[in-house]
């Protein structure tokens, strides 16, 4: 069967866990060839098995090391299509007045300047033959959120980057879009609630119901699945008119 | 092959021309069975028996009328899975003192009236089994445009009850999305652009240029198939964690 993404090349950073091994996993299934970036090493490694991608380990806080994703990408492949700004981190929640500014620029390092250090090196690739950049925001880059002051000011910050550099980019064929995600699915989620769970003396199940589930019209979290379905969307020529744009993915919170 | 509507049914209002008619196409090519509904008899029935679809000829801002077109789906196919709310007026061009030349009525009652009356009569269906709402909204419903103060306050709305119906029907499984299209080049906004040309003194192929090539970063128009695509990826299980947003195609206007 033809795959949607059948003879494109993709670097998927934070590719190793989560959305972004969903995204890995979901772009080989459409016939790309796929290069997983993650820090952790092992990771990278059993996801790139699995698809016959190119594991590549790298922090994205790194120049020299970003630099280093996009020549593999190169040699391996000798070309790049979509670029999927995933790699990311979600801090621990705390107030303005508590923040410990060494996580404050860990948070911005990671969040925005891994984004735009992947858009500075994929782009000379990319300008070849014309091709997608797919950043990962956030819901709460839309709508802050308490106790996140730093991961709501880097979501924003992508959306930021997405717009000016859709503007720059556009005429050399490359769109730039972001996705914007609800509470997905994922064993950082679940590492998170249980230890919110074990602080403020409610139970897991309380916490996904009243925080996640409640709230959105359709009642209930996010499959990784979905969130790859949509950078498929993003990464393809269904979505050739679409740049400098971003789409919430939140099970209809309000 | 399989199609990603496979079993479905959708109604597509103003079906007969322009965006509606690529959508009804593509939906057909994906397996999917479509209602076309639109005012004048002649172009619906053309876009129907291309696609072994059903022709209903419906006003959509007459509550009669789309109390028929739900029920004649019903009677046909006994299911509905889709609703694409996308009939809509583009009246004239006026500034704000000149608006008693404009017809604010009749563009309310298709652009806005239209909208929620096929959503109270679809509703049934959709929630028998869950399904999805597409509403054609328009860039002008977040930005406005000079001279269009009725169409932009109509489209405003459609993203009003998008939100709002999102919410309601969430726990039903009904999605409810809308897309915002910058001017797409369909047969009518040919002939809109070549009457502005006249106008302005300029060739149909400067007025391309200048008002809608030069106005995204892509240097392209919107064609109705991009929108169709889009509609698409709305309409099937690719955006199931996807309700209450919008989404703006525009080749990346500023």
């Amino acid at each position: 069967m033809a795959g949607q993404l059948d003879g494109k090349v993709a670097v998927v950073t934070g590719g190793g866990a989560g959305i972004g091994e969903a995204i890995c996993r979901g772009f080989a299934n459409e016939g790309c060839r796929v290069v997983v970036a993650d820090r952790e090493a092992d990771w990278a490694a059993k996801v790139a098995q699995d698809i016959a991608g190119l594991a590549v380990t790298a922090d994205v806080t790194s120049e020299t090391e970003v630099k280093a994703i996009f020549q593999a990408c190169d040699q391996a492949f000798g070309r790049l299509d979509v670029v999927v700004n995933n790699a990311g981190v979600v801090p621990s929640q705390v107030t303005a007045e508590d923040m410990d500014m060494g996580e404050w620029d860990q948070v911005i390092a990671i969040n925005v300047r891994g984004v735009i250090l992947c858009t500075k090196h994929g782009i000379p690739l990319l300008k070849r033959e014309g091709g997608a950049i797919v950043n990962m925001s956030s819901r709460v880059g839309y709508h802050g959120t308490p106790k996140q002051s730093h991961y709501a000011a880097s979501k924003f910050a992508v959306r930021g980057i997405t717009e000016s550099v859709a503007h720059e980019v556009g005429p050399l064929g490359i769109r730039v879009n972001s996705l914007c995600p609800g509470t997905v699915e994922t064993e950082k989620l679940h590492e998170r609630v249980a230890n919110r769970a074990k602080t403020s003396g409610r139970t897991v199940d309380e916490i996904m119901e009243t925080t996640f589930i409640k709230p959105a019209a359709l009642g209930r979290t996010i499959a990784p699945d979905e969130i790859c379905q949509a950078a498929i969307f993003l990464a393809t020529d269904a979505s050739s008119a679409i740049t400098g744009t971003h789409l919430k993915i939140d099970a209809g919170r309000p | 092959m399989s199609g990603l509507l496979d079993g479905k049914v959708a109604v597509v209002t103003g079906g007969g021309s322009g965006i509606g008619e690529a959508v009804a196409r593509l939906f057909a090519a994906e397996g999917c069975r479509v209602v076309v509904a639109g005012r004048r008899p002649a172009p619906i029935e053309r876009v129907a028996d291309d696609i072994a679809g059903l022709a209903i000829t419906t006003d959509v801002g007459r509550e009669d009328d789309v109390a028929a077109l739900i029920a004649a789906c019903d009677d046909a196919f006994g299911r509905l899975d889709i609703l694409i709310n996308n009939a809509g007026m583009v009246p004239p061009r006026a500034g704000v003192e000149d608006q008693d030349t404009i017809p604010w009525e009749a563009t309310f009652a298709v652009n806005v009236r239209g909208v929620i009356l096929c959503i109270k009569h679809a509703a049934p269906m959709l929630k028998r089994r869950g399904g999805a709402i597409v509403n054609m909204a328009s860039r002008v419903a977040l930005h406005g445009f000079p001279g269009q103060i009725p169409y932009s306050a109509s489209k405003f709305a459609v993203l009003g009850i998008t939100q709002s119906v999102a919410q309601e029907l969430g726990p039903f499984g009904v999605r409810v999305n809308a897309l915002c299209p910058s001017a797409t080049l369909t047969e009518e906004q040919r002939q809109r652009l070549a009457e502005r040309a006249r106008d302005q003194g300029h060739t149909v192929d400067e007025q391309l240029e200048t008002e809608i090539l030069t106005a995204g970063a892509l240097y392209r128009a919107v064609m109705p198939e991009d929108v169709a695509a889009t509609t698409l990826f709305f309409a099937s299980n690719r955006s199931s964690a996807i309700t209450g947003q919008h989404l703006v195609i525009d080749a990346g206007r500023p």
